[in-house]
């Protein structure tokens, strides 16, 4: 039983891992792409926070299966 | 600067009119699509999976409704300094808002369907996806 602890902290933490690298690639070409070309600063910042809502969608998926083999299966 | 000053980097130094996409409506769709959906998943399976997939549609609406809220709501339009510092709670919120409402979905609705859970939640965030891809398209 406690193993499926241990998946859903794995889970949880890969998921984050993994986004946070996307953030992070997707924030630095935002001020990469900002310090070329300031003007585009506004559209690329848009661009950025529409795209990072959709990166964000994997790990809060992974959250919810982990929370269902804790409350559910393991509960 | 002309005069010898620099301006701190505050939100004075770095006014930038943004033209706000139209994330609320992205929700308004949701909401318009989750009504008959309930009634649908009501009609063909039963209660609890209705339930499960409404429940499952607030978790994916409500944190994007509060991330679109607070990166392109009304207070953060005058700067891009404001929306940049916005932009962290958002995130913080959104996952915080998710993780919680997973798990006052899987801990206190009983009986719980949890294939009508993730059903209801990828429906929504499918169409999140394609608003989202809407909007870029539409050049915001």
């Amino acid at each position: 039983m406690e193993l499926i602890y241990v998946a859903a902290a794995i889970m949880m933490g890969l998921g984050g891992l993994g986004a946070a690298i996307g953030v992070g690639l997707l924030g630095g070409k935002l001020i990469e792409g900002s310090a070329r070309q300031p003007e585009l600063a506004p559209k690329l910042q848009t661009t950025f926070f529409l795209g990072a809502g959709l990166v964000d969608a994997i790990p809060i998926i992974g959250v919810g299966i982990a929370m269902y083999l804790i409350f559910v299966v393991a509960g | 600067m002309a005069d010898g000053k620099q301006k701190s980097a505050g939100d004075n130094g770095n006014r930038v009119r943004l033209r706000p996409p139209p994330v609320h409506n992205i929700t308004l769709t949701q909401l318009a699509v989750l009504l008959p959906s309930f009634a649908v998943v009501a009609w063909l399976f039963d209660r609890t999976s209705a339930v499960s997939f409404a429940a499952g549609a607030a978790v994916s609406i409500l944190p994007q409704a509060w991330f679109a809220v607070l990166v392109f709501g009304f207070r953060q339009r005058r700067s891009l300094l404001r929306a940049a510092r916005g932009a962290y709670a958002a995130h913080a919120g959104k996952f915080l808002l998710s993780a919680a409402g997973f798990a006052l979905v899987f801990a206190l609705l009983r009986p719980v369907s949890a294939p009508a859970v993730f059903a209801g939640f990828g429906i929504m965030w499918t169409l999140q996806t394609v608003g989202s891809a809407r909007l870029l398209r539409a050049g915001y």
